[in-house]
């Protein structure tokens, strides 16, 4: 072998002595691994929460994914509100301004209900005015 | 991929809440190996034996700082590392204070045995390279666990150990030249 490998593979070992441990035992604050671990909440406290977190985002992830029969129903109620609009804003009703290409947007986006679409009664009241 | 399930994992998660039995396990493990690098490096077995007691005291306290994403012994290994460099600064200026003091007095010397011929090569080497030689030569780690452990570029790491491996073969061949090897 050569002579520089050898030099390591035979180099001395040292130990330590049997009293280091004894010593190390009596001086070690063990209460500041606590206090190292993250200011009063522990290591495995937080990955507790830290996998908490992300089991809750999952769910919700799953919860929007796995609802589409909802959103489609509440999607076509919508659709069959902007389509009574339109008819109604054809048949020359001036009480009631539909932009065709807007309802359609909001329906799309589920955002548009029939309940939006209802006439407030107080609104169509004329003699609120005078 | 970390095992959750292995002994040094459970050790760790152990001492951070502060179990005794975890830091008893840890030192188990790594003692031997954190003495002899300190002492390849500071070259004085009293002088490493400090070093080691000095980290396992205060490794609680430390233990925050180890995120778990490397071997603990590879940290351990650069914790030890830093304690032996600032110790032998701080001697290195203790040394410089007492030299102005008391002029003609000697330095206190190394304390490695005069058999030890691996501590005379080492000798020729600083401090920072006698630590890399002697983690990468006498305890086998790798170039990717030097690298991750220290923070130098696997490059960096190669061309220092090679030109330290030709210093410690000077040495050697001087040696055999003087009849000593």
């Amino acid at each position: 072998m050569e002579r520089f490998k050898r030099l390591f593979s035979e180099a001395k070992r040292i130990k330590p002595n049997e009293a280091m441990w004894q010593r190390i035992a009596a001086q070690a604050d063990l209460s500041s691994a606590d206090r190292a671990a993250g200011g009063g909440y522990g290591y495995g406290w937080r990955l507790a929460a830290s996998m908490a977190i992300g089991l809750g985002v999952l769910a919700a992830m799953l919860t929007v994914i796995s609802d589409p029969k909802g959103k489609d129903a509440k999607a076509q109620g919508t659709r069959d509100s902007v389509a009574l609009a339109s008819a109604a804003a054809a048949k020359g009703d001036g009480n009631l301004l539909v932009d065709d290409e807007l309802l359609l947007w909001h329906a799309d986006l589920g955002e548009a209900s029939e309940a939006d679409w209802e006439i407030d009664p107080m609104l169509s009241d004329p003699t609120l005015d005078e | 991929m970390m095992d959750w399930l292995s002994p040094e994992r459970k050790s760790v998660a152990r001492l951070r809440a502060g179990d005794l039995e975890g830091l008893r396990w840890i030192y188990e493990r790594y003692s031997e190996r954190i003495l002899n690098q300190s002492y390849r490096i500071l070259l004085s077995k009293e002088q490493a034996e400090d070093v080691v007691q000095d980290l396992f005291i205060k490794l609680p306290a430390m233990i925050g700082e180890f995120r778990g994403d490397s071997a603990m012994g590879t940290w351990l290994y650069r914790v030890a590392h830093n304690m032996c460099l600032t110790r032998l600064q701080q001697s290195r200026n203790r040394n410089r204070l007492e030299e102005e003091n008391l002029a003609g007095s000697e330095p206190s010397g190394d304390s490695y045995e005069a058999t030890d011929l691996l501590a005379k090569a080492l000798a020729v080497l600083d401090p920072e390279t006698r630590s890399l030689l002697w983690l990468k030569e006498g305890e086998g780690l790798s170039l990717k666990e030097l690298s991750e452990s220290f923070k130098l570029p696997e490059g960096t790491l190669k061309s220092r150990l090679s030109r330290a491996r030709d210093r410690v073969r000077e040495f050697l061949e001087k040696e055999e030249r003087v009849g000593k090897v």
